[in-house]
């Protein structure tokens, strides 16, 4: 464990920047806002993270024009990964180039390696963390607002995008000084892989909390057997509440692992909607 | 006259909302700003069009965009299915109709957009091995403009031609099939659940999915509430893995487990 603490130290220790690394960090700031444009099959993220570099290149590689168009050839390559996080990744990429452009014996199959093996955690984290967790908790929370037309549900957002704000531009900050070494031992160590646990456990457990919450399904039939009316929802009720939108839930979660394109799930959610609604079985509470 | 000037209100927001939406994925988090923009353009209360955006915002909640594969383009689907709502004047049913089969609609553009800027990628590597700058930016700023501009053009279109036909519809239509419509968009919920719970499942996790519906459905808990409960599993779950992990470095060693990873890591 000492080694991990002394690394830690040694790590705030090299956290101060030159004027030009603030300057370099600020420009790659906002250039990799543009992460997410024209993305393509073959390469998705790979020509964004070149034109979002370009600069950058062109400023480390001065004096060897050879190698800057090496390098903007050699980025064009796939990279795919929340764009919130890319950062990370550009900041320690970076560090790299310019090893590369002061090492004459440097091995540039280096950056790529660290390119792709730093994009599929980082999504997953990501992912997990942006649209698993947050989205899902701030928008549950700002749709409760929306519903009665309360525009304070617009504020909610915020809270998410102060976070996106924060993870792109500590995300580069850091990942600039820290060294591949370091992340890469987060990586390994496993830290990653637990706080993507962690927040999967916290994206389940709302899951489960919304579906009793945003999923409606309205039964209204009610019959009379025995001169005794029978409200069906009523019985629903009492074997579980919100005992259908549960079914509903698993039933489309059981279709999407089986691989089920989640467009043909959605119409038959709708067909099946509509079907209920005609045999007046589902319908609007008022 | 009026139908023009709405038909380019629409187009505006429809590439305003695709730029945020690629721009640092802001829209994630502040695309409700755009249905606030929209009315206030299209001379609406601002109330009334949250209100009705909130009939789509539901029936589309948690479909998500993953590694780049776009099942539905909710965000777009939803912003015309309001937009033609309230220029309409109708309710967040009818604009969830409308937003459903635009929402598939607008994946195939995209996909045709992705199509083209695959086809470009060797033009960019052309540049490059030609080493012109100026064309390689230059061809990046055009896509991103035909990228916007064919969303707006398909929405300022959408809205002058389609618009009289969809109204000629709404009167059309039998009161049973809006029924259907509020039913069905109080369903669709459940498969952005699921999707959802497709993503971040792991048998493992099965307890927690109980603990979280049975605080909601028996306890009534809103969902901050839930997720406040949601946290405290997270938070138990983090901190116990980190003891297991010091445990299992610390017996590595002793235990004679000379290939085990982590020994290799800390003995570095």
């Amino acid at each position: 464990m000492n080694e991990e603490n002394n690394a830690a130290v040694n790590v705030k220790n090299q956290m101060n920047y030159t004027a030009s690394e603030k300057k370099m960090i600020k420009k790659l700031f906002w250039r990799m806002m543009f992460l997410g444009f024209n993305m393509s099959y073959t390469r998705q993220q790979g020509v964004a993270w070149t034109w979002a570099h370009r600069p950058i290149y062109r400023t480390i590689y001065k004096d060897n024009d050879d190698k800057y168009w090496e390098a903007m050839k050699r980025n064009l390559e796939f990279f795919n990964t929340t764009p919130n996080m890319a950062g990370i990744v550009s900041g320690l990429a970076v560090s790299m180039e310019q090893e590369n452009a002061r090492l004459k014996e440097f091995d540039t199959k280096a950056i790529s390696g660290l390119k792709i093996g730093l994009m599929g955690p980082m999504a997953g984290i990501g992912d997990t963390l942006f649209s698993g967790v947050l989205a899902l908790v701030i928008g549950a929370i700002a749709l409760s607002f929306q519903k009665t037309g309360n525009l304070l549900y617009l504020v909610f957002g915020l809270v998410g995008f102060a976070v996106n704000i924060l993870v792109r531009w500590y995300g580069l900050k850091y990942g600039y000084k820290m060294g591949a070494k370091y992340i890469q031992k987060a990586v390994e160590s496993g830290i990653m892989t637990m706080f993507t646990k962690a927040s999967a456990i916290v994206g389940v457990t709302v899951v489960g909390g919304m579906i009793a919450t945003l999923v409606k399904v309205p039964v209204v039939l009610k019959t009379k057997i025995n001169g005794q009316t029978l409200d069906l929802q009523a019985i629903f009720d009492q074997i579980m509440p919100c005992l259908l939108p549960l079914l509903l839930s698993l039933g489309c979660f059981y279709f999407l692992r089986k691989g089920t394109s989640p467009v043909r799930v959605l119409l038959v959610v709708v067909v099946v909607g509509f079907l209920l609604t005609f045999a007046q079985i589902t319908g609007t509470v008022s | 006259m009026l139908l023009l000037y709405q038909a380019l209100v629409v187009a505006f927001i429809a590439a305003w909302g695709k730029f945020w939406g690629a721009y640092g994925s802001f829209a994630q988090f502040l695309g409700g700003f755009d249905i606030v923009i929209l009315a206030l353009l299209l001379g609406v209360n601002p109330v009334q069009a949250v209100i009705v955006n909130y009939t789509v915002a539901l029936a589309f909640f948690g479909v998500m965009q993953i590694g780049g594969v776009l099942p539905q383009d909710t965000g777009y689907g939803g912003l015309i299915g309001t937009s033609i709502a309230l220029i309409l004047g109708q309710t967040g049913a009818v604009a969830v109709a409308i937003a459903v089969p635009i929402s598939m609609l607008a994946v195939i553009i995209w996909n045709l957009l992705k199509f083209w800027f695959t086809a470009n990628v060797e033009v960019f590597e052309k540049h490059v091995a030609n080493r012109d700058e100026k064309r390689f930016t230059r061809l990046w700023w055009l896509q991103i403009a035909v990228y916007l501009g064919s969303y707006a053009i398909i929405a300022f279109l959408g809205i002058l031609l389609g618009t009289n036909g969809i109204k000629a519809l709404i009167d059309m239509i039998p009161p049973i099939f809006l029924k259907a419509l509020v039913v069905a968009a109080g369903m669709l919920p459940a498969v952005g659940m699921a999707m959802l719970l497709k993503y971040v499942w792991n048998n493992s996790y099965i307890p927690y999915f109980i603990a979280g519906f049975a605080l909601a459905a028996y306890l009534k808990l809103p969902i901050m509430g839930v997720t406040l409960f949601a946290l405290v599993f997270g938070l138990i779950v983090f901190f116990l893995d980190q003891e297991l992990r010091k445990v299992r470095v610390k017996a590595a060693p002793a235990g004679g487990l000379s290939d085990n990873d982590e020994e290799g890591f800390f003995d570095e």
